[in-house]
């Protein structure tokens, strides 16, 4: 518990020592760039510790308290300057000038982001083998020749190695009448179907975009075990146990999961009789509960009815779930490395989705889809740095490039004292041509960082409350 | 300014926890501190000196309205008469706001003795610390907030009053022509209160808007516009004593922000006049 407090801190600092290291970087490079001499670039704030002055009369400097850091510019507002330094100081260059040296540090970030995701492909990210389930009998995959557990391997004339390349590809032939798909069955055996995709596109509001084709992507190995039972469904208040292996419904024979979907599919709303073996699961069993041992139990034959329950969307429901079969899932998932060229486009789309995120989630936040008690602080951050960095440096890559970009679009909100705020103050400037004064000034920033750490008590009460 | 903030960066984390995170009973002692600071402020406002015996009575009386409200009784059936002493105290202070507005109006030819004065630290804070745990408690399923929950029924007054002072700011230096009482306060206009009004309206009605439930706009309306003019009279209000005391902050405990008084002052009215209209409302 201790080590890993320590962990966490560790992980944490390194992680703000890196973006806002970088943030601050931003600003530092495009200042010296337009001309306005730094006085100093600092990690961290507080008492200085450390500093080197550089060539370019810049002190570099490291200080006490590491959470954040800063560069402080020759400045008229903030000390006396020299008649002969006049032309290096920040508040008298043009505004676009200063535009830009303030928006360098949130761009900076996302681009940062861009790198950490780029090191992240290169190094390879869990992807799934592109093996068909659900395949529904009255739609086009079944029609066309698809079936469970086929291994998509070509679609088109493009090699398929993961689903996102599946989904990729097919998203390319929207608005053809069919694609010839290459699946390579369990046996070995390679056939090529003609998939009718007439008509078919992608729903925005619908994530299954799959679905009106008629078959999904296989996540995980079922058994024909009952392996979750839903709280206060139909299944719940029969007799119908957990690990009971399903035989046969209806007399139906039930060899695996999808003979027992593709039944309920074809008989909607009919009371189904289970042919159960129960699993007689001695009382001193320690072991680690794998499909494979509950198959060596011994059983007792059961029979148990089901009444289906209809929900809101009308689908009937029995609430209950297979049991996965854990090493066979495994084969499944495979750690995809991308080449230096491929990853390029990767990096850029998932900058991409992960900026568009982050804005969607803020305007959630504030027209009150997400309720207050979902803020986390810098405790939460800490231990999900922690967490990400002992599941593998992949994933602490991704868990960086997020919070940087976060990072990077919170200091674009117009709130007075972000980037975002004086990038405001700015805009209006050009606007009107006109300085905002710096009596408003004070008081905007001063009600900006009001709400600031107003939002930042949230933040770590939040923490602190929910741990 | 960096004085301010650095206040700020404290005060604001302690006002959070005490508001949102603490038990209602933690809440309410933490209400009676403040008061109590409070009062002693007002001890040298009166007795241009430090006298505790003050802020002493006003602990009491503090006591003795929990005493009655039974603040502590958190869901248990409610004490009899308990509506009866609620409206009785929030009446008091509403009541003594009323004379306020006469006496900044009049300020200086009018000037209450010192007895009076001290009166009216009383029928300040007593109804300001009750309506404090009024609104704290309250669960009223009608309040014009989007929570059902007592602090945020509070932080919604706060808002309120610090959206008045920034659109009064901001509007009155851009557009201030019309001096409401020189004599109280020379920075306060008439076209700043209008700006604060709306300002703070604008925000009321954007929160009413996450409500499931229905709202009655003319509630809503009546609400805020009578408690943010009754913030600007807390305001004015604390000057004049502050005026007639000869002294500019009420002391220095919170240091850039001046005294306790000085930061609470708008809520010392607006919150006592809200509670009474939400009273009435329901």
């Amino acid at each position: 518990m201790a080590l890993q407090i320590i962990r966490d801190i560790a992980v944490f600092l390194i992680a703000i020592i890196i973006l806002v290291g970088f943030h601050e970087y931003g600003h530092f490079i495009t200042a010296k760039k337009c001309g306005v001499k730094v006085l100093r670039f600092s990690l961290g704030f507080g008492p200085i510790f450390y500093k080197r002055t550089g060539r370019d009369g810049c002190e570099y400097a490291f200080s006490l308290i590491p959470l954040g850091g800063y560069v402080k510019m020759l400045d008229t507002r903030e000390g006396e300057v020299k008649p002969e330094e006049l032309k290096y100081e920040f508040n008298s260059q043009p505004v676009w000038k200063r535009l830009a040296i303030v928006a360098a540090g949130p761009l900076f970030n996302i681009l940062l982001a861009f790198f950490l995701f780029y090191f992240m492909f290169l190094m390879g990210v869990q992807a799934l083998k592109p093996y068909v389930s659900n395949v529904e009998e009255d739609k086009p995959a079944y029609a066309a020749g698809l079936r469970n557990d086929d291994l998509i391997v070509r679609i088109g004339d493009t090699d398929v190695i993961d689903w996102e390349d599946v989904s990729y590809t097919l998203i390319q032939y929207i608005g053809e009448k069919s694609v010839p798909v290459t699946v390579k069955h369990a046996d070995g055996v390679e056939s090529t179907y003609d998939l009718n995709i007439d008509g078919w596109s992608v729903d925005r509001s619908n994530p299954n975009f799959l679905e009106p084709l008629g078959f999904m992507p296989k996540l995980f190995e079922p058994t024909t075990r009952v392996g979750f039972i839903v709280k206060d469904s139909a299944a719940e208040k029969s007799d119908l146990k957990l690990f009971d292996k399903i035989v046969s419904v209806n007399g139906t024979a039930v060899n695996d999961w999808y003979d027992f979907i593709s039944y309920i599919h074809k008989n909607p709303g009919k009371d189904v009789t289970f042919a159960v073996q129960r699993p007689i699961v001695p009382a001193d069993y320690k072991g680690s509960g794998t499909a494979e041992e509950f198959d060596k139990f011994s059983y007792e034959e059961k029979s148990v009815t089901v009444t289906p329950v209809k929900d809101a969307e009308g689908n009937y429901k029995f609430g209950i779930a297979p049991f996965t079969d854990a090493v066979k899932s495994r084969d499944v998932r495979f750690i995809r490395s991308y080449g230096f060229l491929e990853a390029i486009p990767k990096s850029f789309v998932k900058m991409y989705s992960v900026c568009k995120l982050t804005v969607v989630t803020i305007v959630k936040f504030i027209d009150g889809n997400i309720p207050v008690n979902n803020i986390s602080g810098p405790i939460a951050i800490a231990q999900s740095a922690g967490m990400s960095l002992s599941v593998g440096i992949a994933y602490f890559l991704s868990f960086l490039g997020i919070i940087s970009i976060n990072l990077g679009i919170m200091n674009l909100l117009p709130v007075p004292v972000l980037d975002g705020g004086h990038i405001m103050f700015y805009l209006y400037e050009m606007i009107t041509g006109r300085k905002v004064s710096e009596q408003v000034m004070g008081r905007l920033i001063f009600i900006g960082m009001f709400l600031l750490l107003l939002l930042m008590a949230f933040a770590i009460f939040n923490d602190l409350y929910y741990n | 300014m960096k004085q301010r903030i650095i206040t700020a960066c404290w005060l604001i984390p302690l006002a959070v926890m005490w508001m949102f995170y603490l038990p209602h009973v933690a809440f309410v002692a933490g209400a009676m501190i403040l008061v109590m600071l409070g009062a002693h402020e007002w001890g040298k406002f009166v007795f241009s000196k430090n006298i505790d015996i003050y802020s002493l009575i006003i602990a009491l009386l503090g006591a003795l309205s929990c005493w009655f409200f039974n603040p502590f009784a958190g869901d248990l059936p409610q004490t009899i008469g308990r509506n009866e002493v609620a409206v009785g105290i929030l009446g008091m202070g509403v009541s003594w706001w009323i004379i306020a507005v006469f006496l900044v109006f009049k300020y200086p030819k009018i000037q209450a003795n010192r007895f009076l004065n001290a009166v009216f630290g009383i029928t300040t804070l007593i109804p300001f610390f009750w309506s404090l745990v009024y609104l704290h408690e309250a669960q009223n399923p009608q309040n014009l907030l989007p929570f059902n929950s007592g602090s945020f029924n509070l932080f919604f007054v706060m808002l309120l009053v610090w959206c008045a002072d920034s659109g009064a700011y901001f509007v009155g230096r851009a557009a201030g022509r019309h001096h409401m009482i020189p004599a109280v306060s020379p920075n306060k206009t008439v076209e700043g209160l209008l700006g604060g009004i709306v300002l703070s309206l604008s925000v009321a009605f954007a929160l009413s808007f996450f409500m499931k439930d229905g709202i009655n706009f003319v509630n809503v309306s009546v609400a805020v516009v009578i408690a943010v003019i009754a913030s600007v009279l807390g305001d004015l209000a604390e000057s004049m004593f502050k005026r007639i005391a000869g002294i500019k902050d009420s002391s220095n405990l919170l240091p850039g922000h001046g005294g306790v008084l000085d930061r609470v002052d708008s809520l010392t009215a607006a919150l006592p006049v809200y509670a009474f209209i939400m009273y009435l409302f329901n």
